[in-house]
């Protein structure tokens, strides 16, 4: 049965004699080879290995409410054994943490990897198991994909991702998802498009996005050019009457506005033709885009254009725009594109015929449905419904002239890959290209296969769609943490992105006059990231607002408070010793000395004029107890130790002398 | 009914022919051409991968996210931090690419010196612990990507 005419490569055939003479061993001989394998390991630190795992009988994990009844663990006997790492199938442990959230004494193993658990032989037993590449589709019997579309499960990473790709992407705009919730549209609004971009751009964006912008999350619709011209012609007709009446800004100085440029940190989100942040669109080419009235009113007032935009508003004066919008224009011009521009100087056909062409492709791609513009309506989805694409049989898939392998991952990959792979004369496709790489079509794939009727309704293992509000701070406050988007770049309690520190302890962590000072003028704390603070030239009274907001609401009532009391210089002495042998100042510089991998400790800010003594003392007990993934180490310091290390760091002070110096001046 | 029970039948073993360590990657699928290569193959042979097996890969990621900043991403020892600890301490990261140092560290040395710092092996304090902070499974996966690294250069090198 096993030998179909399709198996001809001769690795295959390898792999055949391969399985064929893995059948030939039994559970029993699995059985004695592990305990083998367990006598020839000298027992770990005092703890014993003998096997608590029955030798000789069947093992069976056994949970009813998930309908399981798994013997995989009779031959697979080193899974839950750490020391078995190493080992070879069937005897090495389960790879990473997942055992420990899942231990497979109630959770079974087929419940995530598939297969027929009740048999005993080993083709018997693994026909049917997904591939390990794609196991992670299993998570969603338990977890909610929306929840994990906004949250990433640290276990299944490529699931997290394509189904943030999903929503990313708008999949939804034009495929329904039963029960997968969508965040918010995150295609820019169309309204006023015609007085924002030239037409000439326009026509070349809707033909290949990421020929302007590697970055670009808009996916090519391979239209006719007469077709784009006539989408284009409709668009330019969707003008923001503000913008047209408006008079040109104010001739503005490019130096001054690179100056500006820089201290605004833009980078730190924008690319420049690839180079900087990854947050915002690549504007190295935006002088070829925009028209400079509408840079200079989004510049001033960016949510009157993108209610939902994640860029900040600047306190900067008309001036300065004027002189941002000059250097933009001056340098971020392609000028062999705008030359080209110029020479083809024949208008673009906008009659009425044209632009009614263009409603009508509009509606037919369903462009509104991605891009919020005029009129707000949706129309009906035109792609298939996704809601169970994980269950689609093989027999039901158009494979067209493709020579892919018939199957559906295969055929899921290459479509969100190469979706013009799948277009034949018969088969008119409709789904654009993405330009996906090979790994988010992976993950995309991972995320699609995910949605199948195969959950679990037992009570208990479900986990609920943990739902908490939004962090929405009120007052003025509130007011000013979204004027300046500071969640675009840090998290405040759950809410924001990790770009920067995460604020929601900021007020237990540093003192109220370097955090007044920092926001007045922002400088470089760790010289290795790219991603800066911009200047934002808050106002006195802004600045006044922020710290006082930050002071008493980001805070943690269980970090240890007053306790400078209890240093003594002795402890401090302790301090110093510690901080040379633990080698601290490999990343952290201390005077002229020092590595610049975390915050130095006397450059900018000293470091007892900046923390809180509370805070630094919590830190360096465990490091990652507050920033999960910080690159600190963790030195299991005794509670003496951490106080006395953070005594020594709380001693580096600008308005006297620190406490060793002046005992040293003493001993002089 | 009976097609799909011999393609899980085929994908099952093939997924026991990689268990049992004798199927290197190379050896599996042929490679026809763009449209017909499978997502596995695809992204196990993305160039980013480097012929690297599944532990090596998962090391190089822990390698990128705490030891690139010393030790180079290349494992040269010239990384952004490298021309500081010259400069203050008058001591240099290890350089990997260098198979004679390479060849002297045993694993065993490697996963000691990343667990319990450089003081442990009898060099620098400033190379830190990293035991409290990573998990064994993560340092032996740092010591097998640590341990390819020489090897790497020779091969970019060969090919030039």
């Amino acid at each position: 049965m096993l030998v179909q005419p399709r198996i001809t490569h001769p690795v295959a055939a390898l792999l055949l004699i391969q399985f064929a003479t893995g059948c030939t061993n039994s559970w029993k001989d699995y059985q004695s080879e592990y305990q083998q394998l367990l006598s020839q390991r000298v027992p770990a630190s005092g703890q014993s290995s003998t096997s608590e795992d029955a030798v000789g009988k069947v093992t069976t994990l056994q949970n009813d409410d998930l309908g399981i009844s798994d013997k995989c663990s009779t031959c697979h006997l080193g899974i839950s054994n750490s020391s078995m790492r190493r080992a070879d199938q069937p005897f090495a442990s389960h790879s990473g943490k997942y055992l420990d959230h899942h231990p497979a004494k109630q959770y079974g193993c087929t419940i995530c990897h598939g297969g027929d658990g009740s048999a005993l032989r080993e083709n018997e037993a693994h026909a049917g198991m997904l591939r390990n590449d794609i196991v992670e589709v299993a998570c969603t019997k338990c977890h909610s994909q929306s929840v994990l579309s906004r949250e990433k499960l640290e276990g299944a990473p490529a699931l997290s991702n394509g189904l943030r790709l999903l929503n990313e992407l708008d999949c939804t705009g034009c495929h329904r998802i039963e029960g997968f919730s969508k965040l918010r549209r995150t295609a820019p609004v169309l309204t006023g498009i015609g007085s924002k971009v030239n037409r000439k751009w326009l026509f070349r964006w809707l033909k290949n996005p990421h020929a302007y912008m590697s970055n670009a999350t808009m996916p090519t619709y391979h239209l006719a050019d007469d077709h784009i011209n006539a989408l284009a012609a409709y668009l330019m007709t969707f003008t923001d009457s503000t913008t047209e009446q408006m008079n040109d800004p104010p001739s503005g100085d490019s130096e001054q506005g690179g100056n500006l440029l820089r201290e605004a940190r833009c980078i730190s989100c924008h690319p420049f033709n690839g180079t900087g942040g990854h947050l915002a669109p690549d504007i190295g080419k935006i002088g070829n885009k925009v028209n400079s009235k509408w840079l200079f009113q989004m510049l001033h007032q960016p949510r009157r254009f993108q209610p939902n935009t994640t860029m900040p508003q600047f306190n900067f004066t008309a001036q300065d725009y004027s002189n941002l919008v000059a250097h933009l224009f001056e340098e971020f011009t392609d000028y062999e594109i705008k030359e080209e521009d110029e020479k083809d100087a024949k208008p673009a056909m906008a009659d009425a015929e044209t632009v009614d062409l263009g409603r009508r492709i509009f509606k037919e791609l369903r462009c509104g449905n991605c891009h919020p513009y005029q009129s707000n309506q949706e129309w009906l989805q035109l792609g298939p419904v996704l809601t169970n694409i994980g269950d689609k049989k093989t027999e039901d898939i158009n494979f067209g002239n493709s020579v892919i392998e018939r199957t559906l991952p295969e055929y899921l990959f290459a479509k969100m890959k190469q979706p013009q792979l799948f277009v034949s004369r018969t088969n008119l496709l409709k789904m654009p290209d993405y330009h996906l790489s090979p790994q988010e079509a992976k993950d995309i794939t991972v995320a699609l296969l995910s949605f199948n009727a195969k959950k679990v309704r037992a009570k208990g293992y479900t986990v609920r769609t943990r739902t908490p509000p939004p962090y929405e701070p009120t007052g003025e406050f509130g007011a000013l943490l979204e004027k300046y988007q500071c969640y675009s770049c840090h998290r405040i309690n759950g809410r924001g992105y990790n770009l920067a520190y995460d604020l929601s302890l900021e007020g237990s962590r540093v003192q109220r006059k370097w955090l007044y000072d920092y926001l007045m003028v922002s400088y470089s704390i760790r010289p290795i990231l790219v991603e800066r603070m911009p200047v934002f030239r808050f106002s006195p009274h802004e600045a006044d607002v922020l710290t006082e907001g930050i002071m008493t609401q980001f805070v943690r009532a269980d970090i240890p408070k007053n306790l400078e009391k209890e240093f003594t210089p002795q402890m401090v002495e302790l301090g110093k010793k510690l901080f040379d042998e633990k080698g601290c100042m490999a990343c952290h510089i201390v005077g002229e000395k020092g590595g610049y991998v975390g915050p130095s400790f006397t450059i900018g800010a000293k470091a007892g004029d900046k923390l809180l003594a509370g805070w630094v003392y919590l830190w360096l007990k465990n490091p990652q107890a507050i920033v999960p993934d910080v690159i600190e180490p963790n030195y299991n310091l005794s509670d003496e130790e951490a106080k006395a290390l953070t005594g020594y760091v709380m001693s580096f002070k600008s308005n006297k002398l620190t406490v060793v110096s002046a005992k040293d001046t003493e001993k002089k | 009914m009976k097609r799909v029970q011999v393609l899980l039948r085929l994908i099952a073993t093939i997924l026991i022919a990689c268990w049992s360590g004798c199927s290197k990657p190379g050896n599996s699928i042929a490679i026809a051409g763009d449209s017909t290569r499978t997502f596995r193959e695809i992204v196990e042979h993305s160039p980013g991968r480097l012929g690297l097996s599944k532990t090596e890969l998962a090391g190089k990621i822990v390698f990128t996210k705490y030891c690139q900043v010393c030790h180079g991403a290349e494992g040269d020892g010239k990384g952004f931090n490298a021309f500081n600890l010259q400069n203050s301490f008058g001591t240099q990261p290890a350089n990997f690419t260098d198979s004679t140092t390479l060849a002297a560290l045993s694993e065993e040395t490697i996963i000691t010196a990343i667990s319990k710092g450089g003081k442990a092996v009898g060099k620098s304090q400033y190379m830190p612990p990293w035991g409290g902070t990573l998990r064994t499974e993560e340092v032996e996966n740092v010591a097998a990507y640590i341990k390819t690294l020489a090897k790497m250069l020779e091969k970019t090198e060969s090919s030039k």
